[in-house]
């Protein structure tokens, strides 16, 4: 039957002609032509990637398994179209075949399968706690011999060995971070313009603030007539109390997990969770925050603010509101009220904002694989630090030199054209560099590689926007990566602790009953246990004495 | 439907009654395929302006569509779901309906254990990594018949038309018999053609959730090209499910996802053939086949 | 053709076992042969997978596998009915799925019985297609929609309750009214697909039933009763059964999406509450040792189904 033909045909793997992108079973996918002028792909500029030896051709030709995350819009083209791939299979003789998907429990099914059937990937990214159980289940490779910096010393140049350390797991080093930012970027933003409107000025503290969200909410700052505005809003995905609420920073709370006097405060579930939940209350006695913020998901509260029925929001990207970014909260604001304009403040900027950054998300070689062809993981780590020197870094996240960039000493300049040609050879072929971006945590920072980056779209405003954020003030983190005890249900945890501050904050009259619960979290539900297990490993880490 | 020879007042009642309340019923399902067909295609601003929910937009547009039709991946997926669909939903008839037709013998020695082992199934399951591993050991992984083998039967209908052999009269196959017909004789000459209710009805239930099938896409296909449409189009329009632990520590892993407008324009691509196709099979609802089959 | 070398007694039940067996093989051989792929296909995909099970009594290493695992006997179990939310978690699963069974398939049969009743042909089809569309959405775009109707501050019903002069009812966030959008949403997102299977089966009745119904006089009503609901008693309790079978799966695809922390108390169910530790941790015995846990306990619940349809209906699944 016909039909049966058309499904062998895909049976057989691709269902056009060129090179195979079957990843998974034992013979992947061989025979990719390399293809025409082999050097001319590669960005010019330095070659100085400070890979061990220069690649030889009489190199063994390695097929490479990888499965990382990337975002749902980027999709790895056929053919010549992916010029990172290119670059990587030529320069590194080898047969790339990434499997990639969005974080998320669909991403855990496949990995789980793909371990259970013996096909572990040869690199794979998995999310903090599942990976310390991949390492106690044994799947990991040990990583002493392969990231060092004398074999990635690009990637040392972004994570440091101290760092390292505290990242591993039951002092096995079988896992190492994924280059994440530095930068915090997380800011308020306020209506500029409804400022202006009500003659009053930025405000500069939390009380401040609290008068400007009742201005906002009462004296109709979009002076259209009518009583739809809201000073705040927020998205609690139906179960958390947002942390975009300035109540937790009055509070002392900063971040989700932060070290005070030599302790470990579980900012969830601390005592001084009553204060904020009354704040809220309170806040939402007097009407002035968005009434349905409990139950917006995602990025509902942002798309409220879009539509001018919000004055004041978080964001937490550093092109939130710049003008040079065509899905910033600014642009899309401006397309339906364009005397729109969102500037940031923080009414905690001297104290501290946020925490820095931790180490997140790892990546993690197969064990299989370096037990079995060690060469492989060899070839990968060459790889890996090549995306972490200039070469790769630059080719990745902007493109070709000249055609997408380009380059004078340390300064990367993009301009109008080389954006258009970026769209077109970049975005339009499938967003395919978002995949490889995963290496950066999907938030790479040119400026730790000594790079200045001008963008000729960048306004002054949107400099001044950076400028304002960069100088808030940051609280440090907890200094490493802490993990709940064996057997101890994160889960029930939270979600009980959760569930009391709902009710809080929606059925009881006021936040009196905050200890009481506080205390069942901590005894029934384990909680005391988990803190103190994660203040100890902070002091393991020599983080806290 | 029954018959009445001639109507009372009361019976005209009835009937208005009917009708109102069919009619009220199909305008309350009637309302959200409005409602999506409308918010594809208008245009995002307003729809934004209004606060998400339009009745009547003022202009209409196409933006929404081709912003998911021009995506490269779409029209390959759609050719592997309408491929899949039909083969699929051929087999599952196939092996359905010769299971379900010995099974519906009453004196079929081990038809009863047969059918409690049958139900277990429908219990009973060890899960996705073991229905995995098999699955790769039968060689079907990364293969479309990943989507359509490891559910080539569904219970849920083998019982139904199990149900529906069960309650045929006898005297037709009976006097197939007679006529020196055998089993498999019976079953293909008599007994399918008198099946086209149920053969219309199940097909549309198999050929629906080949139609809907996502996670064995996910599970199953490693190659991006054997995607078929609803990995596609949720791919794109939907969050993906990330623990809240990692959302509360990680605030910017929530990703800005398409304006809603095209995600109703997915969904319109996505339902539009299967509510096409629907009132097609309507026509293979008739009754009086078994009319005529008794007089003939 | 027939094997005359069979020793010839009057029917194939009568003998020895083996011999009756071997006679029966041959006598219903084409009827045995054709069950053949459907039961090669559950054995292979559907028995082999089961020894799977057995995770449910260990703690399950992605690198051992499944048998090289180790045991730990009933801990898992423990684990699932040591929670402190189990008993809630049970009394949530158990009253949705009760409802679930209470009030929605009375709605299926019901639309395909009023459609029955129709002569208009364009009306008929028309309902029935429209009917049928709100199956094909996902339960995230009916949650986007109940909530632009029903949400408390924003949503259109409780905008008009104010403008009304009421005060606005908690639909999505509340104890009190959770369950009961639950269902509503469910019944009118399924019935129409629901009455499909009655529409099939009211196809299948002889008209001549009812043309000598009619010349006996009887009414619409008496047809009903006499004719056209037991054209379709099979099917129903063949679903019934199926779905009392189900009892422990509350809906999670519908549940999990209108889920939020303020209703826990009465709509946090089994599967919520399995899922939501998987994504928190990498997680399978506990799974695995839950729906063990929901097999038998549907598995009984069917015999028990099955049994008492024989008894009052005169036959069930087998």
């Amino acid at each position: 039957m016909a039909v049966c033909m058309a499904l062998t045909a895909c049976a057989s793997g691709g269902g056009d002609g060129s090179g195979t992108r079957s990843a998974g079973s034992a013979g992947g996918g061989e025979g990719q032509s390399a293809g025409g002028a082999a050097g001319g792909s590669s960005g010019g500029g330095t070659e100085a990637s400070g890979s061990n030896a220069p690649p030889e051709p009489e190199r063994k030709h390695l097929t490479l398994n990888w499965f990382v995350h990337a975002p749902a819009e980027a999709v790895l083209p056929e053919g010549d179209a992916d010029f990172i791939r290119k670059t990587i299979e030529e320069k590194f003789n080898v047969t790339l075949n990434i499997q990639y998907m969005p974080t998320g429990s669909d991403y855990d099914s496949k990995l789980s399968l793909l371990i259970a059937s013996g096909d572990t990937p040869d690199l794979f990214v998995q999310t903090g706690v599942n990976s310390q159980k991949l390492i106690i289940d044994g799947i990991t490779a040990d990583m002493t011999p392969y990231v060092t910096p004398e074999k990635m010393p690009n990637y040392f140049r972004w994570i440091s060995e101290v760092e390292l350390q505290r990242y591993a797991v039951e002092n096995k080093f079988e896992r190492a971070p994924l280059i994440f930012p530095r930068n915090v970027y997380r800011s308020y933003y306020i209506r500029q313009d409804w400022l202006d409107n009500l003659g009053m000025k930025m405000p500069t503290n939390y009380d401040e603030m609290i008068e400007v969200m009742r201005a906002f909410t009462f004296e109709d700052p979009d002076r259209n007539g009518r009583h739809d505005t809201y000073g705040f809003s927020a998205a609690g995905n139906g179960s958390t109390v947002s942390w975009d609420f300035p109540s937790w920073i009055r509070h002392g709370l900063i971040g989700a997990l932060m070290v005070r006097d030599n302790q470990y405060i579980d900012n969830q579930s601390d005592p001084a969770v009553q204060y904020v939940l009354q704040d809220i209350k309170d806040m939402m006695a007097e009407g002035i925050v968005d009434p349905d913020w409990f139950l917006n998901k995602g990025t509902e509260h942002v798309d409220k603010a879009v539509g001018g029925k919000v004055g004041i929001i978080v964001g937490g990207t550093r092109t939130f509101a710049f003008d040079s970014d065509p899905n910033s909260i600014q642009n899309r604001t401006k397309a339906l009220i364009p005397e729109a304009n969102w500037m940031p403040f923080h009414p905690f900027a001297e104290t501290g904002t946020w925490t820095e950054n931790l180490p997140d998300l790892p990546f993690m070689f197969s064990r299989k694989t370096a037990e079995t062809e060690p060469e492989k993981i060899e070839r990968i780590t060459e790889i890996l630090d090549w995306m972490a020197g200039e070469e790769g870094f630059l080719l990745i996240n902007y493109g070709l030199e000249g055609k997408h960039y380009s380059r004078s000493g340390n300064t990367i300049t993009l301009t109008n054209a080389h954006l258009e040609a970026q769209v077109e050879d970049i975005v339009n072929q499938g967003n395919f560099n978002l995949v490889y971006r995963f290496f950066y945590s999907h938030n790479p920072e040119p400026d730790k590689l000594g790079f200045e980056v001008i963008d000729e779209r960048m306004t002054d405003r949107d400099r001044q926007i950076e400028a304002t954020i960069r100088s808030y003030k940051l609280y440090p983190s907890i200094g490493t990566n802490v993990a709940p005890p064996p057997g101890f249900n994160l889960a029930d945890f939270r979600a009980k602790g959760w569930e009391y501050m709902a009710k809080i904050l929606f059925e009881e009259p006021d936040a009196s009953n905050w200890p009481k619960y506080r205390e069942e979290l901590m005894t029934k539900y384990g909680g005391q246990l988990m803190i103190d297990e994660y203040t100890e490993q902070i002091r393991r880490a020599g983080v806290i004495e | 439907m029954t018959y009445i020879r001639y109507k009372t007042r009361a019976d005209r009642a009835v009937d208005a009654l009917i009708y109102a309340v069919l009619a009220v019923f199909g305008l309350l399902t009637l309302f959200p395929l409005y409602y999506v067909v409308v918010m594809s295609l208008t245009p995002y601003s307003e729809v934004i302006r209004n606060g998400g929910f339009v009745v009547l937009p003022s202009t209409l547009t196409l933006d929404a569509y081709e912003t998911i039709l021009s995506s490269r991946v779409i029209p390959r997926a759609l050719r592997v779901t309408v491929t899949v669909t039909l083969a699929g939903t051929f087999l599952n008839l196939l092996v359905t309906m010769l299971l379900a037709y010995p099974l519906s013998k009453k004196y079929l020695p081990g038809r009863n254990p047969v059918l409690l082992a049958l139900v277990f199934t429908m219990l009973f399951s060890g899960g996705l990594i073991p229905l995995y591993l098999v699955v790769r050991a039968t060689g079907l992984i990364n293969t479309l018949w990943a989507l359509i083998i490891p559910g080539l039967v569904s219970t849920f209908n083998l019982l139904i038309m199990k149900t529906y052999f069960e309650n045929l009269p006898a005297e037709v196959e009976e006097s197939a018999k007679v006529d020196g017909c055998g089993d498999l004789q019976t079953l293909v000459r008599i007994v399918l053609p008198l099946s086209a209710p149920i053969m219309a009805t199940l097909g549309l239930f198999y050929g629906v959730n080949h139609w809907n099938a996502y996670f064995q896409g996910i599970m199953y296909l490693n190659d991006r090209a054997l995607y078929p449409l609803q990995v596609v189009l949720r791919n794109m329009i939907q969050t993906p499910n990330v623990s809240q632990e990692l959302m509360v520590t990680n605030p910017t892993m929530i990703q800005q996802l398409p304006p809603e407008t095209v995600k109703m324009a997915a969904v319109v691509v996505a339902m539009a053939p299967v509510m096409a196709v629907y009132p097609f099979l309507q026509r293979y609802f008739i009754k009086g086949m078994l009319l005529g089959a008794i007089k003939g | 053709m027939r094997a005359s070398s069979i020793p010839n007694l009057s029917r194939p039940a009568d003998g020895r076992w083996p011999y009756r067996a071997a006679r029966a093989a041959v006598k219903y051989r084409w009827l045995y042969l054709m069950m053949l792929p459907g039961l090669l296909y559950y054995l292979i995909y559907h028995y082999v997978p089961m020894a799977g099970l057995v995770i449910a009594f260990k703690d399950y290493s992605l690198s051992k596998g499944i048998f090289g695992s180790e045991w730990v006997g009933f801990r898992n179990f423990e684990i699932i009915f040591g929670s402190p939310e189990f008993f809630r978690l049970i009394r949530n699963t158990l009253v949705i799925s009760i409802y679930r069974i209470l009030f929605n398939m009375l709605p299926d049969v019901l639309l395909a019985l009023l459609l029955n009743e129709i002569r208009v042909a364009w009306f008929k089809r028309t309902i029935q297609t429209v009917t049928y569309g709100p199956y094909f959405l996902s339960w995230v775009i009916v949650y986007g929609l109940a909530f632009a109707f029903l949400s408390q501050e924003t949503g259109i019903v409780n905008r008009l309750i104010a403008d009304l002069g009421g005060t606005p009812i908690n639909f999505l966030a509340g104890s009190e009214w959770f369950r009961t959008v639950i269902i509503t949403t469910d019944i009118w997102k399924n019935t129409g697909y629901g009455a499909i299977i009655y529409l099939a089966a009211l196809a299948t009745i002889n008209p001549e039933l009812y043309e000598a119904a009619v010349v006996d006089g009887a009414n619409r009503w008496r047809q009903m009763w006499h004719i056209t609901l037991p054209g379709i008693r099979d099917v129903f309790i063949l679903l019934l059964i199926l779905r009392i079978g189900h009892i422990l799966d509350a809906g999670f695809e519908q549940i999990y999406i209108f889920l939020n922390a303020r209703v826990y108390n009465v709509g946090d169910i089994i599967d919520t509450w399995v899922f939501r530790r998987g994504l928190e941790q990498l997680e399978f015995s506990v799974a695995i040792a839950t729906n063990l846990f929901k097999s038998v306990v549907g598995f009984i619940l069917v015999l028990g189904a099955n049994y008492l349809a024989k008894k009052f209906n005169g036959s069930g699944i087998w």
